[in-house]
């Protein structure tokens, strides 16, 4: 069903990020940093469909580290970094929170099902719809941090996701 | 969260007069559906056409909300903007929702039907 997603390599560090924030991770505080996040896309060239896709990808990877992370802790810091660079946009997120627990790892090779629509879900749809949208991603626990690296074709083609052409290869 | 009601053809038309259902109002957005809808009978169209960004808790009360309603009465959805529209596509949950380009066109629907 969704297109093959390219394992990044464990990269760490986002030199000369062009978007750096530091913020809780609570709703309204990560409301304030989409707005901020968009602002920064949308100065930098970006435009609706590509807005859109990262917004829905940012959205929630950041509402993972609030419900899942920082679940049975105050919540926690953020730090969020982004860059555009050449035809992709990179975003990396940083959390002290828990590790995500192996079966739930995104940056495994295995398939990540949807929900079944008929099942009514309430929830769920979190990794289902950034793996959908990202065309890379990478994950790593270094130094008891969530590391998170997200990638996503900068200029994608609107009428068909599927069809988004595969970014070049991973650059540190 | 504000939302708005109206009745019309037997249909109530709830609008959210609100440009976000995100993680930070999704359980005040299922709240306040239950609130304005309690009592009614008939169908309820969810008028989403002013909400820009809907996020996966955002479209987990929105099922939430059909779930309140069911079995007696049914939630469509209308005026789903672009974002809208792809976070339902991407999860297949456009495909458990009766979808109509906007309020007036559900209200229409409801006439013919009638």
């Amino acid at each position: 069903m969704s297109r093959p997603i390219k394992m990044l390599p464990g990269a760490c560090e986002m030199p000369r990020p062009a978007l750096s924030l530091q913020f809780v991770a609570e709703p309204c505080a990560i409301r304030t940093a989409m707005a901020r996040f968009s602002n920064w896309l949308s100065a930098a060239g970006a435009h609706g469909e590509e807005i859109n896709d990262a917004q829905i990808v940012l959205a929630e990877a950041l509402n993972n580290i609030a419900e899942h992370a920082y679940a049975d802790a105050k919540a926690g810091p953020v730090r969020l970094c982004a860059t555009r660079r050449g035809e992709d946009l990179w975003i990396e997120l940083r959390d002290h929170g828990q590790p995500i627990p192996e079966e739930r790892r995104p940056d495994r090779g295995t398939e990540l099902a949807p929900p079944d629509p008929l099942a009514l879900p309430e929830g769920g749809f979190g990794w289902f719809m950034i793996r959908q949208l990202s065309s890379g991603l990478s994950y790593c626990r270094c130094g008891g941090q969530n590391h998170l690296h997200l990638q996503l074709p900068a200029a994608r083609a609107t009428a068909d996701p599927g069809a988004a052409p595969c970014p070049k290869s991973a650059a540190k | 969260m504000d939302l708005q009601t109206e009745q019309s053809d037997g249909l109530t038309v709830v609008s959210v007069m609100e440009d976000r259902i995100d993680a930070a109002v999704a359980i005040q957005f299922k709240d306040r559906m239950r609130e304005v809808t309690a009592g009614g009978e008939g169908p309820v169209v969810l008028d989403l056409s002013r909400v820009t960004f809907l996020d996966s808790s955002g479209l987990g009360a929105v099922v939430a909300a059909m779930k309140q309603l069911a079995p007696d009465r049914r939630l469509d959805l209308a005026g789903l903007g672009g974002m809208v529209a792809k976070v339902f596509r991407l999860t297949r949950m456009d495909s458990v929702f009766r979808i109509h380009d906007s309020p007036e066109a559900a209200i229409a629907a409801a006439r013919d039907a009638a």
